[in-house]
């Protein structure tokens, strides 16, 4: 589980496993593709593979309305 | 650049029926089709994508080219026909549309041949898997029939969802 602040508020991400730290170049999925939400971009590994990159703030937010009961 | 290849393709076959185009054709299933070949990039072996959440099951995902993040389209599963398994012989056509770059995963690519205007008849107005929208016509070429597919109404179509509604639109 992944704690990550967004906005000023706390959230938690449950994930499968941690892989590392990297500093990366973000590439647009726009360009070829379309706009994925909760995803902001996309990037090259070292080993070539395609990873994407999540857009945390967007992450809340859809989870945010999705409770609108709790808020 | 793509308009003078026309010109000079044009030019060079057009001597009856008129105005000759080159065709790849490839297979889904039992039937095969026919793209225009100057939207096709390059023919490549399948790579296991990396997926994208909530995309719909015919978007396998995307694929580093080289440097460019590429979408990949399982036509075998958009369209219904042949088995969709992924073999080493598997292939990738990616095709430039519209200035994007796209690949499309077909059951096996035959050959490139040269299509004159008056060899592609209507298609009949029928629910084939493809729509008839975007089928250009149907060409019989000694004892196979070639379904000529307009490619780039069908990859920039609302149904792929491969493009923003938005641009869609343009």
């Amino acid at each position: 589980m992944v704690v990550i602040e967004a906005d000023g508020v706390k959230a938690a991400l449950f994930i499968d496993a941690l892989v590392g730290q990297h500093q990366v170049v973000i590439k647009s999925l726009e360009s070829n593709y379309r706009k994925v939400q909760g995803i902001s971009g996309a990037t090259i590994m070292g080993d070539g593979h395609v990873a994407m990159i999540l857009d945390v703030a967007a992450l809340v937010q859809m989870a945010k309305s999705a409770l609108p009961a709790a808020a | 650049m793509v308009q003078e290849q026309h010109a000079a393709k044009g030019k060079g076959a057009g001597e009856e029926g008129g105005y000759a185009q080159e065709y790849l054709t490839y297979t889904l299933g039992p039937e095969e089709y026919a793209i225009d070949i100057l939207k096709v990039q390059e023919i490549r072996g399948y790579e296991s994508p990396t997926t994208i959440a909530n995309a719909p099951s015919f978007l396998k995902g995307v694929i580093n080219l080289r440097g460019t993040i590429v979408p990949i389209v399982d036509l075998r599963i958009k369209f219904n026909v042949g088995k969709a398994d992924y073999t080493p012989f598997t292939v990738v056509i990616i095709l430039n549309i519209a200035s994007r770059v796209v690949g499309i995963v077909v059951d096996s690519v035959s050959d490139v041949t040269m299509l004159r205007q008056d060899q592609i008849r209507p298609a009949p107005e029928f629910a084939a898997t493809v729509d008839t929208k975007y089928i250009n016509g149907l060409c019989t070429l000694d004892e196979r029939m070639l379904i000529v597919v307009d490619i780039e109404r069908l990859m920039l179509s609302h149904e792929m969802a491969l493009v923003d509604a938005a641009q869609n639109a343009q």
